[in-house]
């Protein structure tokens, strides 16, 4: 794949991390190439979120490095932000601004962070929503919509700052079954883009149809690095095959 | 009773009213600016901020409004600091209030969900930005109707400091039924003006509440919040 003829985006080497005296991460060290779509699974507790939220600060690591399109995630303040434009995130719970209407959800962070004018913010934002089809909601306020309608604005709002990076933290684990496809496909949709992606997820669906790789973290290390169909069809490790018998059972 | 008798009636009780709104309005704008202050002092991480808040918040409210009118007004010129009535009447109300709204205040912020937090802080917001443009606008819908009460109750307490002889309309009250000695007819009056001023802020925070709502969010008493319902 060309992608791998690039440097990568996102190095961590033996990322560590405890909670008090509990050791949730535990020497992590992964890459992602641009354009690479990575997918993070494992038990509840195995590090999968904190990872990710490692990735633009809204975790820190004791020990070890983390450098994200070039820049070293440390205490600075100004690295930190600069890494935060770049990076888009998407919740497992929305965390839309309930105060704001969809609009105002998507040219908040755009005007304020990137200074972007309000006409433009406006326009750009339309141009999103209707990207993730949902441009009639606008005036509509968060607690007007229903859930996949709320994560679609969610990633709208991500992709108005117009990150190089998007990270996904477990997107369609608190929606009603009938409301993840439409959520799953504006997620595929964007992957076909290019954008580069990490993306904790436990659908196999998606990660077989736009995976290039998919880690397998347990009790904070990760155990298992393989392409979607040679993880889910053959995982290697003990711990891997358990999960994946739970989780198909 | 002729137009004389009413003007020797009115004309002080609408001086008092006045003293009193203003009153009202310098400690009521005050009372915010400290309670949002010591508020986000109570919350800070450094124990050199929010100590300091803690013991702010618990002395005044440990002892009475009337106790700390006293303290400013009387006590404060033995240590060489003289201030006039009105001025010490707004302070103390300002103080006595803004322990109380610092409280208030730290209920709505931390009311606030965790995640919209996050979410700030994922978009690239810095502190101030998150605080004035996320969190401030939630915290203050979901306290806005404990204000309303505190703003009414602020009405009726600045007719404590008339026992520090500051003219307002609970003194002018005082004055004019002990020169009139028709305590009832004033005190009803002066009843009425309270009433009055109480049923227009009532009904300025009822239609504020209506126009902070969000549909979804906020929705004051609609159909889910029915407790009638089986």
């Amino acid at each position: 794949m060309d992608a791998m003829n690039y440097r990568p985006i996102i190095t961590l080497r033996g990322v560590s991390k405890w909670y008090g005296d509990f050791k949730v991460l535990d020497g992590i060290t992964l890459d992602v190439m641009p354009g690479e779509k990575l997918i993070l699974c494992g038990p509840s507790g195995s590090g999968k979120s904190t990872t990710i939220r490692l990735l633009n600060r809204l975790e820190e690591h004791q020990q070890g490095t983390i450098v994200v399109d070039g820049i070293e995630l440390d205490d600075d303040m100004k690295n930190i932000e600069r890494i935060r434009a770049e990076v888009g995130m998407v919740f497992q719970h929305f965390n839309l601004f309930p105060h704001l209407t969809v609009l105002e959800n998507c040219t908040l962070a755009p005007m304020l962070v990137k200074g972007v004018a309000p006409q433009e913010a406006r326009a750009r934002a339309m141009q999103y929503l209707e990207r993730v089809r949902i441009p009639q909601h606008a005036a509509k306020y968060p607690g007007q919509l229903s859930g996949g309608q709320k994560q679609r604005v969610a990633i709208a709002r991500a992709l108005c700052m117009q990150p190089k990076i998007m990270l996904f933290d477990e997107p369609t684990s608190a929606l009603d079954p009938e409301m993840v496809k439409e959520v799953l496909d504006t997620m595929v949709e964007l992957a076909r883009e290019g954008m580069t992606m990490v993306c904790v997820t436990h659908e196999m669906g998606f990660a077989r149809e736009v995976g290039d790789r998919v880690v397998f973290m347990d009790q904070g290390t990760i155990v298992e690095s393989d392409t979607p169909d040679n993880f889910f069809r053959a995982p290697r490790s003990e711990r891997a095959q358990a999960f994946l018998g739970q989780i198909l059972a | 009773m002729d137009l004389d008798t009413l003007r020797m009636y009115l004309e002080p009780l609408a001086e008092g009213t006045v003293w009193t709104l203003a009153l009202f309005f310098c400690s009521a704008f005050l009372a915010m600016a400290v309670g949002l202050l010591v508020c986000l002092c109570r919350l800070s991480r450094s124990p050199l901020l929010n100590r300091p808040a803690r013991f702010y918040i618990e002395v005044i409210r440990g002892t009475p409004l009337l106790l700390q009118l006293f303290y400013i007004y009387y006590g404060l010129p033995e240590l060489g600091v003289v201030i006039n009535g009105f001025v010490a009447g707004v302070l103390g109300l300002t103080l006595n209030f803004g322990a109380y709204l610092a409280e208030l205040f730290r209920s709505g912020i931390q009311s606030v969900d965790a995640g919209q937090y996050e979410a700030a802080r994922a978009l690239g917001l810095r502190k101030t930005q998150r605080l004035r443009r996320i969190v401030l606008p939630q915290a203050l819908r979901t306290v806005f109707p404990a204000l309303g009460n505190y703003a009414l109750v602020l009405v009726k307490e600045t007719s404590l400091v008339a026992v520090i002889s500051v003219y307002e309309l609970m003194r002018a009250g005082e004055m004019l039924a002990g020169a009139t000695f028709q305590a009832l007819t004033v005190y009803t009056l002066v009843g009425a003006i309270y009433f009055v001023l109480c049923s227009a802020l009532s009904y300025f925070f009822r239609r504020s509440e209506r126009r902070l709502t969000v549909p979804g969010y906020w929705s004051g008493a609609g159909e889910n919040h029915d407790i009638t319902k089986a």
